[in-house]
């Protein structure tokens, strides 16, 4: 499924090229079958091609989510992470997904500067790195796989008192290879808080899936 | 080895069986506290929360640190012996990779660990002499609490009902490590209780109990998974043979719709009699929890006046931020103390969009241990004002997963702070109370100096008049001191210790010292 989605998503690359030279909200199509309805409306209109030009292609694509935004033609991506995002997996989330449920992908040699939000939910501290997609998952935060893809205080975490903390992070997603965004606090990782992180040669543009 | 009753000692957590913190050393002392001063520190190399209080026994001193590494001092000069650092296997935990410390008899030290191992160490050279896994690490059981010895058993709770455990205190034959009995803080049947729609003193609870019968075929096993940690060290009364100790909050915390009923004996101080791990009394602070109102602190034994006459009690420092007074031979309630925290829309059912309560999932008392004077007959309580807002969502369990049953979170905006509060153990009521600018959690220790000591999450480590609360000392720990403090005297010389290395929960500046503090040499 998801080489499927890099497919759909590198062809609508094409397209996008066109109104990617706009900044804004990422209106790139989510893959995966199982996903909301809105992704598979904006597939179809991108593979078609049938959306009445980039300004209907734009608008049939903002099923992608909120918290994620690009300049393509700057290679530019930036995500707003929140760790604790409601109850799901006892809040050992980002952005309310967990155990791998979300994948994200970006094309090789982008910049990413992630946003990240510590939402003070469960009461514990969070942090954020991009590590190997290694199993077994380690027991807490180790050395980032891509230099400086990580916010401060990697195993103390981001302090959830008050709520909505914040760190970033900021690096280039040189080389190609699978990924896990990963809570560097004691456990949280085997606890489930990790999603994947794909970079990309195939892919043109950044994506998100998401696993039901 | 004695029980514990030595003041030139400091044999277990709580100090002595009695748990009350009490240190009857009086050489430092309201008059010459002021010029109280570092002898030596010792800095572990493990910066990570630190809730150890030391145990002080023939001149060596064990402390423990978060990850389970445990030092061997001599306590004269901090310099070390040995040091064990324990393999860590498999560790799910909520609340930080603490440790609160050992326990020390027949020539061994016994730490419990993490990965739900009880370790007994040679106390002279510390080698490992056998290990114990009590539960399995990968279903969420965990150890951060101190053993205690008491006759021929090492007694060691289980943390974990964030996960969705099944609660159990153990006693372990001292010598051998060999189970010698096992009590579960869950029971298999009853753990429904009385379908109590009030506290014990009378507090609506606004509970649904139609709707928890009706549930009831449905999640009629929900007691394999009912939670019910055992924090803290428990108090033990020789003369009744009873243990007494503090049970922690239902699995899942927050979502009291798929396990209905009082979910006994969670939030409850209960007695099991020492020879037989059976069940003496128990009394439930809060049926039906779904506020993480678990009780963590430690309980501590005094003795009362009631009309007159003296009455063996035991007390405890509730996150409901009252201290509660029971009977120590039957459980029933004497006092329940004033508030040493407000309360605020209590015990407001959670909703899917949250509701605010004060106190919140921290307190009133978290595991902070409290102690106690015999000359003031005072109880003292590290507390904390935190706010926070209850929102429930239910989610199945899942084995090894953090399991709270959706969130309590901190309110922005919201003042919070610490209190440090005097209560009169007779009467109930404060007799005096400080506010510090952080929430407070680490605990108290009183002397026969009249003092009482304390630490905030700022690096300040206050020395109080124990009558008065007038603050007369203060240093500055350069993190966190957020354990409680301990006494011990070698040579004819008193000596205050304390961990100074910040707290995961409040997130507290991290360091890795331990501080000994002495007088000027005469």
């Amino acid at each position: 499924m998801t080489a499927d989605l890099v497919t759909v998503t590198a062809r609508a690359a094409v397209l996008l090229g066109v109104a990617g030279a706009r900044r804004g909200e990422i209106g790139m199509p989510i893959g995966v079958c199982r996903t909301v309805g809105l992704v598979a409306t904006a597939i179809l209109v991108v593979v078609t091609g049938s959306g009445g030009g980039p300004g209907a292609l734009w608008a049939a694509a903002v099923a992608m989510p909120k918290w994620a935004t690009f300049d393509a033609a700057h290679h530019l991506v930036s995500f707003t992470v929140i760790a604790a995002q409601g109850g799901v997996n006892g809040t050992l989330n980002f952005n309310g997904y967990a155990n791998g449920q979300l994948t994200v992908t970006v094309p090789v040699g982008w910049q990413v500067h992630v946003d990240f939000v510590n939402s003070g939910a469960g009461a514990l501290p969070h942090s954020f790195e991009v590590i190997r997609n290694v199993k077994p998952i380690p027991p807490q935060g180790i050395p980032p796989a891509i230099p400086r893809a990580e916010t401060d205080d990697l195993v103390d975490g981001i302090d959830p008192n008050p709520p909505n903390n914040k760190g970033s992070a900021d690096f280039t997603a040189t080389s190609a290879g699978r990924y896990l965004w990963f809570c560097g606090v004691p456990t949280h990782g085997l606890s489930g808080m990790w999603d994947n992180f794909v970079v990309s040669a195939a892919a043109s543009l950044p994506s998100v899936t998401v696993k039901k | 080895m004695g029980a514990g009753d030595d003041p030139k000692t400091w044999l277990m957590y709580g100090h002595d069986y009695t748990n009350d913190r009490y240190s009857g050393l009086d050489q430092i002392n309201t008059s010459n506290v002021g010029s109280l001063s570092p002898k030596w520190i010792f800095q572990t190399r493990v910066i990570a929360s630190f809730e150890n209080t030391p145990v002080v026994y023939n001149g060596v001193m064990y402390v423990t640190t978060a990850y389970n590494h445990l030092f061997a001092l001599n306590a004269r000069k901090g310099s070390l012996i040995w040091q064990y650092d324990h393999k860590l296997g498999t560790t799910i935990f909520c609340c930080g990779p603490v440790n609160r410390g050992v326990a020390v008899a027949y020539g061994n030290v016994y730490m419990a660990t993490l990965d739900a191992q009880l370790v007994a160490l040679d106390a002279a050279t510390g080698k490992v002499k056998w290990a114990k896994q009590i539960a399995d690490p990968t279903l969420g059981y965990s150890e951060t609490m101190a053993p205690i010895v008491y006759k021929n058993i090492v007694i060691v709770g289980m943390s974990g009902a964030e996960y969705g455990i099944r609660g159990f205190v153990t006693a372990f034959d001292a010598q051998s490590g060999a189970v010698v009995w096992r009590w579960y803080t869950i029971p298999a049947t009853g753990w429904e209780g009385k379908w109590s729609t009030t506290t014990p003193e009378g507090e609506d609870l606004h509970r649904d109990i139609a709707a928890e019968k009706a549930a009831w075929n449905q999640y009629s096993d929900a007691w394999k998974r009912g939670g019910g940690s055992m924090w803290q060290s428990p108090a033990i009364d020789p003369a009744r043979n009873l243990i007494y100790m503090g049970i922690g909050n239902p699995s899942p915390d927050l979502d009291g719709g798929i396990r209905p009923g009082d979910n006994l004996y969670t939030e409850s101080i209960v007695a099991v009699h020492a020879g037989s791990g059976t069940l003496a009394w128990y009394y439930q602070e809060v049926p039906h929890d779904v506020w993480d109102l678990d009780q963590t602190s430690p309980p501590l034994l005094f003795n009362v006046t009631v009309n007159g006459q003296t009455v063996p009690a035991l007390g405890i420092a509730g996150k409901t931020a009252w201290f509660y007074i029971l009977n120590r031979n039957t459980g029933q309630l004497i006092k329940r103390s004033e508030e040493f925290n407000r309360h605020q829309n209590y015990f407001s059912q959670p909703t899917a969009a949250g509701v605010r309560m004060l106190p919140g999932a921290n307190g009133g008392a978290e595991w902070s241990p409290s102690s106690y004077s015999p000359q003031t007959q005072m109880a003292y309580v590290a507390g904390l004002e935190q706010p926070m807002t209850y929102a429930v969502h239910s989610v199945p369990y899942k084995a090894g997963t953090l399991w709270l049953g959706s969130a309590f979170t901190a309110i922005p905006g919201e003042k919070q702070y610490g209190t440090f509060t005097a209560i009169d153990v007779n009467t109930g009521k404060v007799a005096w109370q400080k506010k510090v600018d952080q929430p407070m959690m680490g605990g108290s220790m009183a002397t026969a100096g009249g003092l009482v000591f304390t630490g905030e999450g700022n690096g300040l480590f206050d020395a109080f008049d124990a009558k008065t609360g007038e603050i007369i000392w203060q240093f500055q720990a350069g993190a966190g001191v957020n354990a409680a403090p301990m006494a011990f005297e070698l040579d004819g010389q008193e000596y205050i210790a304390v961990a100074a290395g910040g707290n995961f929960q409040l997130h507290y500046p991290y360091g890795d010292a331990v501080i000994v503090f002495g007088l000027p040499k005469r």
